[in-house]
């Protein structure tokens, strides 16, 4: 199976449960000591909002994706565009095309760097509902 | 696209650019050493546009600027032609092999510089090296 | 483009200067030879080079020349005649046509060949060590 795939699929399971995660979340403090927060300081920062239920939350005020399964899909397409592109110049050297070697390598670091990167995501996300989940209520 | 900020910095394209021009002035000079004999033959460098399209971008990209769009990389008769052999060649060795040196030089600095780079990007995405 | 920029050009030098060893060789052979296979007196070759453009695929742009050899041509310059009466071919005055190989022009075009093979070497170095940097890129 595509990487990928099984990372989309993942994410998007516990996106749903995160929402209604993180809407719980907010009047905690942010701070070094606090993990979950500051996962969520690495994306955007995070205004404090009343402890109202709010389905969702909006992570971006300038109209970017406002939930965070959204956020997630619009990555993923990303890497996997990016790695459409690194095959394409990858097939063209070999082929003997126009693309100069170093264009290949740069694409294909870049696939490989933003997929790690969107890997890591993921992981701290996963960790932190993991976190919540055990919390004694 | 989300990901794109970690790859948008002047210092990343300005490196590509330095590779993209040195990559095809390789091939300028690897012609020229092998035309070294043939008669009647006019050296050949990168197009002028090219490279002064290429001087300007990286003015720009040291300034922490951005540069969209650049000229197509090519090769043509050279501007300036030092003094013709009695066969008509243009082409001095010792110049040549003197920049075939220093381009060598130039491309693989760049390429090193590269690597530098996305070998900290990666240590900074997964904490590890 | 190749993988190693420049080879196409560097390796058409090799071929022809390799070509070129070989036709030097041959004259410095047949330096005495008063009769070939046509019963002519031996006529010093020359190579004459010529520069192709390199047509990479999918590129229309010049991407520099390679070089090719046009042909091997004779030597025009008039034959040296020397006294030899003894010698089978000679005419009525006792003179024979040698060969116009003058084995000090020829030592000279071998060094100039060999010179042009090693920069050529050279050239296709520094392109692989070139490409072997910028593997390293994706380490």
């Amino acid at each position: 199976m595509n990487p990928l795939d099984a990372l989309s699929a993942v994410t998007q399971v516990q996106a749903p449960a995160l929402q209604g995660a993180t809407s719980a979340f907010t009047p905690l403090p942010s701070g070094p000591a606090n993990p979950v927060s500051e996962t969520f300081n690495l994306l955007h920062p995070i205004e404090a909002t009343p402890v109202a239920a709010t389905p969702s939350v909006a992570l971006n005020a300038v109209g970017g994706p406002s939930t965070w399964g959204h956020m997630v899909q619009q990555m993923v397409m990303d890497v996997n565009s990016k790695q459409v592109t690194a095959g394409q110049k990858i097939n063209d050297v070999l082929q003997g095309g126009p693309t100069p070697v170093h264009e290949a390598m740069v694409a294909s670091e870049e696939a490989s760097l933003s997929f790690e990167f969107l890997s890591e995501m993921r992981n701290k996300v996963v960790d932190a509902y993991q976190q919540v989940m055990q919390m004694q209520v | 696209m989300p990901s794109d900020g970690l790859f948008i910095s002047p210092t990343l394209q300005s490196l590509r650019l330095t590779m993209d021009d040195a990559a095809v002035r390789q091939q300028a000079i690897a012609s020229n050493i092998a035309n070294v004999n043939t008669p009647g033959y006019q050296r050949v460098d990168i197009s002028s546009t090219f490279q002064r399209a290429y001087t300007d971008a990286l003015k720009q990209l040291s300034g922490g600027g951005s540069v969209d769009s650049m000229p197509e990389p090519s090769i043509e008769t050279a501007a300036v032609q030092g003094p013709a052999r009695p066969d008509g060649n243009t082409v001095q060795i010792e110049q040549e092999m003197v920049n075939l040196d220093q381009n060598s030089a130039r491309y693989e600095f760049a390429a090193q510089m590269l690597a530098n780079h996305f070998h900290g990007l990666k240590t900074a995405i997964t904490g590890q090296s | 483009m190749g993988m190693i920029p420049g080879i196409e050009a560097s390796s058409s030098a090799l071929d022809v200067e390799r070509t070129r060893l070989d036709v030097i060789a041959g004259n410095l052979a047949n330096a005495q030879n008063t009769s070939d296979a046509n019963g002519q007196v031996y006529r010093r070759k020359m190579v004459v080079f010529e520069s192709k453009l390199n047509n990479a695929l999918g590129a229309d742009a010049n991407m520099g020349s390679q070089v090719q050899v046009a042909r091997i041509i004779d030597d025009p310059t008039p034959l040296p005649k020397v006294y030899l009466p003894g010698n089978p071919k000679s005419d009525a005055k006792g003179m024979v046509e040698m060969p116009n190989v003058n084995p000090l022009d020829e030592m000279v075009d071998m060094m100039t060949a060999t010179r042009s093979y090693q920069a050529n070497l050279q050239v296709i170095s520094a392109g692989r060590s070139m490409f072997e940097q910028s593997l390293k890129i994706a380490e």
